[in-house]
């Protein structure tokens, strides 16, 4: 039962067929193509990575929202996937999400009261009315929304306050795993932070544990302790917060940290790495190595060999041709 | 700084209740407003109608027979001498509760079908629209005399013939209310709190298709009254002497030359009725309906 | 350098069935020739609506110009007729959305719609027309732009799409580009492509350019001069550097503070709070009071003017000396 790991995810595999006309052959999108990831015991695991890279679909296979193709999800030492609903439902309860559009995550035509309450009235039916009351009034504080609003429907609040809610939901169930999936995306920069802050304080208070997602990788910077990249639906690469920013290793993650707009930076663009071309379709990726279309590094082997992930260090795993055996005095 | 902002209570607009939003938009339009009013009265009518009727319904008053309307019998008096607008006012709540009736099972038949059938797809969602399709092929009223012909006259009959053929347009509205919600975000997100499908099902999804519900339930309420009435007329209905409005026509038409207003005040009762309800059905689509409102 | 584009006391509402909800409340900016403009804010700043009535594109909303000028070269485009601005549309003052199929017609293949605006505002026959749109397309790095011509907006990726929008609006040479948050709904590496490509165009042709954005790195990272808005206003206005340096007004001091920073290591990130008022409830006196942490009585009272400290003009109390001067001398 010696277990560091809260949840540990092992060559997940999800392909979305899709269908292209008649008479065409099957197509499918390789949203999450084998991908494998730990997440420790009240750390942030941030996924970044850019639009259909699979870092959403992710998030939803982890929480049992869509069904894996093939591949282990072990949650608190369970093998959630082949858990009977039962079960399943007992397990779901430590493992809440927060999503993206907090305009669309609440039902419309349900009052906050509604809102928190049902969680509670799913998964808690033995506490009476009062206890539960005071659980929801007490969480809404904690997220900053004043229980005076309790009987306010969703759509009388702003984005912000939106997603509060949201959070105030997700935590309702004292769960040990917050799925967040691009909880800030939709909100203004000066809302953002206040929700990242609070997410923050919400960690520190609840011991909770974070899969963060996210396309910028700013926010997933200073949210995580560890970081996953995805292309494609691989990850390139997993590291720490620290190593992402001062030593990243695959390609494609330095593109990703030049490319995002810095403030008060004087652009030396001629040093960074920037990328060429467009992201291949998923449903159609390239061969070998997906990235090597558009990697400045690209060598022959890229196009053939698919790279495995490998163990630099404690902090940095990465799977890129350049890393491998022999090939590292070349790359640094 | 560990604390939290705090949204004060002034940062939220001023609330305003569902309903009394709806009544004010229904105020606005004054077709809206008239047929409401309308339809009010002959709900109070139904109610108390029988309690206030001038004459007996039922009693001939042989008399007075076939008299035009006068100050005595503000609609006249039909074949038997009996008074036409006691006779209106006392079927109303027959009319009413009839077609009430029938639209209430065929909705709450039909609203589950349609739940299920949209929620859970595949095979069963296959079934359901097969069968609502076969009976979809058939006119409404060929249907609903099939059935009474089968079970045999009587407005017992008449409801549930009338029920059974409004079940599939209610499956099949709230199928393609259902399909829509069901992908929407909260749905899913209840569904990753550990939702049942149950409390999706009627707590998230239904409460989505009420508005549509409640448009197409007072729109069928006419047409009802209407397919009731005919029954009625057709002598499949309510007996000749109950005060049916479609009865009350069938037992007059005989007398449409000498005497026009046995025919024509119930005639323009139902014409009346069937469009109110229509019309006010079509005020409130545009106020719960917020598609169409853009 | 000469001024391109005047606006002065531009206001703009949402009318509807009782009063008027101002989303534009009075602003004056101006842009040279050659200049790179941003407009940086929050939703609800009215930032776009700016951009719309600079084009007199509002009639898709319920909303209307309720006064101001805009001078482009000497013309008040405000008191054009809807046909005389058609005119300028296109060919002079072009604007690039933030979701290109708001521009492209999704059952028209690109080569048509490119070469109906060419031959719409030029004296290009259809020959020349074509040639042209296959060389605008290649100027904005399309690959292969001769099949592309042929082909429908929905065949492209999104970053692709945008660069067709750009080639056709800037096809027919306009002085004026307005680009409405032209890469908010690209990845970050396409959006670098798509910046570089923009600054590119404006050194190459001279035009200038009016870039609205709600994010502050990437106006750092494209503009000459910032203006900065906020619930309607313009409410900081300075170069770019100087902005970024000493920003003045607590509203940019908070925005830029509230963004995280790669390499920062941050616990904590500092934000505003509160939340943007309301069109129909605005706060009395200066709009960002009750946000502001370094709020005086004076703010709740008196709206504050611009005020000009170190190259930037501010519209904040407390940047005004001659107050303080007055204060100690009591």
């Amino acid at each position: 039962m010696s277990n560091e790991y809260l949840l540990e995810i092992k060559e997940l595999k999800k392909h979305f067929p899709i269908k292209e006309g008649f008479m065409k052959e099957k197509k499918v999108v390789k949203a999450v193509d084998s991908i494998s990831f730990n997440i420790k015991q009240g750390e942030t695991f941030g996924l970044v990575g850019e639009s259909g890279c699979g870092k959403s679909t992710t998030g939803r296979l982890i929480n049992g929202l869509i069904d894996a193709d093939s591949g282990e999800i072990i949650f608190n030492n369970h093998q959630i996937d082949s858990l009977s609903t039962k079960q399943w439902r007992k397990v779901r309860k430590e493992m809440q999400m927060v999503f993206q559009d907090p305009y669309a995550s609440l039902s419309p035509r349900m009052t906050v009261k509604e809102i928190l309450m049902e969680p509670l009235n799913i998964h808690f039916k033995n506490l009476n009315e009062k206890e539960k009351e005071e659980r929801v009034e007490l969480l809404l504080k904690k997220c900053g929304i004043n229980p005076y609003h309790l009987n306010k429907y969703a759509h009388e609040f702003s984005g912000g306050q939106r997603q509060r809610i949201g959070i105030a939901r997700a935590l309702i169930l004292q769960p040990q795993l917050i799925i967040a999936d691009e909880p800030v995306s939709a909100l203004d920069v000066s809302i953002q932070s206040q929700i990242l802050n609070l997410m923050k304080d919400l960690q520190e208070e609840f011991n909770l544990t974070y899969l963060f997602v996210s396309h910028d990788l700013s926010v997933i910077e200073f949210i995580s302790d560890r970081i996953g990249v995805m292309y494609l639906g691989d990850i390139v690469e997993i590291s720490s917060k620290e190593k992402i920013f001062n030593d990243p290793k695959h390609p494609y993650t330095k593109a990703l940290l030049s490319a995002i707009p810095q403030i008060g930076e004087t652009s030396g663009e001629e040093e960074e790495v920037s990328l060429q071309g467009d992201i291949p379709s998923a449903s159609n990726p390239p061969s070998g190595c997906k990235f090597h279309t558009r990697c400045p590094f690209a060598m022959e082997q890229c196009k053939t060999i698919i790279p495995r992930q490998r163990i630099l260090n404690d902090e940095q795993t990465v799977a890129c041709h350049l890393y491998e055996e022999g090939m590292i005095n070349n790359a640094t | 700084m560990n604390t939290v902002t705090m949204e004060s209570p002034k940062d939220l607009p001023k609330r305003k209740s569902r309903m009394q939003k709806i009544v004010k938009e229904i105020t606005r339009k004054k077709v809206t407003l008239i047929s409401s009013i309308f339809i009010m009265i002959l709900i109070i009518a139904a109610i108390i109608g029988p309690w206030i009727t001038p004459y007996n319904p039922a009693a001939p008053d042989y008399s007075n027979i076939l008299s035009p309307p006068s100050l005595a019998h503000i609609f006249g008096t039909d074949a038997y001498g009996r008074d036409i607008f006691s006779r209106i006012l006392a079927g109303t709540q027959i009319s009413l509760s009839v077609s009430v009736s029938a639209v209430l099972i065929g909705a709450v038949i039909g609203t589950i079908l349609g739940l299920v059938s949209g929620f859970f797809g595949k095979l069963v969602d296959k079934l359901i629209m097969r069968v609502c399709d076969v009976l979809f092929a058939f006119p409404d009223i060929i249907l609903a005399i099939g059935i009474v012909a089968i079970l045999g006259p009587g407005l017992r009959n008449v409801v549930i013939a009338v029920a059974f053929f409004s079940v599939p347009s209610f499956a099949r509205l709230v199928r393609g209310t259902t399909l829509e919600v069901k992908e929407q975000l909260f749905v899913e997100s209840a569904r990753s709190m550990g939702a049942s499908r149950r409390r999706i099902i009627f707590k998230h999804i239904f409460p989505e298709t009420l508005p549509s519900i409640m448009v197409y339930f007072t729109m069928s309420i006419g047409t009802t009254i209407l397919a009731a009435a005919s029954l009625s007329f057709l002598g499949l209905g309510a007996d000749p002497s109950t005060p049916d409005w479609g009865a009350m026509l069938s037992t007059s038409r005989d007398y449409i030359g000498s005497a026009f207003h046995v025919v024509f005040f119930p005639g323009l009762i139902i014409f009346l009725t069937v469009l109110s309800f229509n019309v006010f059905g079509d005020g409130l689509r545009e106020i719960l309906d917020p598609k169409l409102k853009d | 350098m000469a001024k391109l584009l005047e606006v002065n006391n531009l206001q703009t509402g949402f009318k509807n069935s009782n009063d008027t909800l101002k989303v534009v409340r009075g602003i004056d900016f101006h842009l040279e020739e050659g200049e790179i403009l941003g407009i940086v804010g929050e939703s609800g700043s009215g930032k776009s609506v700016t951009a719309l009535s600079i084009m007199r594109l509002l009639h898709d909303t319920p909303g209307e110009i309720l006064s101001g000028e805009v001078n482009y070269k000497g013309t008040d485009l405000t008191k054009l007729t809807e046909k005389q601005m058609r005119k300028y549309r296109g060919k002079e003052v072009s604007m690039i959305f933030q979701e290109p199929m708001t521009t492209l017609n999704p059952v028209l293949k690109i080569g048509r719609q490119m070469k109906e605006v060419i031959l719409l505002h030029t004296e290009l026959n259809r020959k020349q027309a074509h040639q042209h749109a296959v060389e605008t397309l290649e100027s904005v790095g399309i690959p292969r732009a001769k099949d592309i011509m042929n082909e429908y907006p929905h065949q492209l990726s999104g970053g692709m799409r945008q660069r067709v929008v750009i080639a056709m609006q800037i096809s027919c040479n306009p002085s004026l580009l307005i680009a409405d948050e032209p890469t908010t709904a690209l990845d970050v590496t396409i959006q670098k492509q798509i910046l570089k490509l923009l600054k590119d165009i404006q050194k190459k042709t001279g035009m200038g350019i009016i870039f609205i954005t709600h994010d502050l790195g990437v106006v750092s990272k494209i503009c000459d001069r910032v203006n900065v808005m906020y619930a309607g206003e313009i409410v900081e206005s300075a170069e770019t550097r100087d902005l970024f340096n000493h920003p003045k007004h607590p509203y940019t001091k908070g925005l830029i503070e509230s963004i995280p920073k790669l390499g920062h290591n941050q616990e904590r990130l500092s934000s505003i709070p509160g939340t943007v008022p309301n069109l129909n409830d605005m706060p009395k006196g200066c709009t960002f009071s009750p946000r502001c942490n370094f709020v005086m009585d004076r703010c709740h009272a008196e709206h504050p003017d611009f005020y000009e400290t170190d190259n930037i003009s501010c519209r904040c109390f407390l940047y005004d000396q001659i107050a303080e001067e007055r204060m100690s001398h009591v």
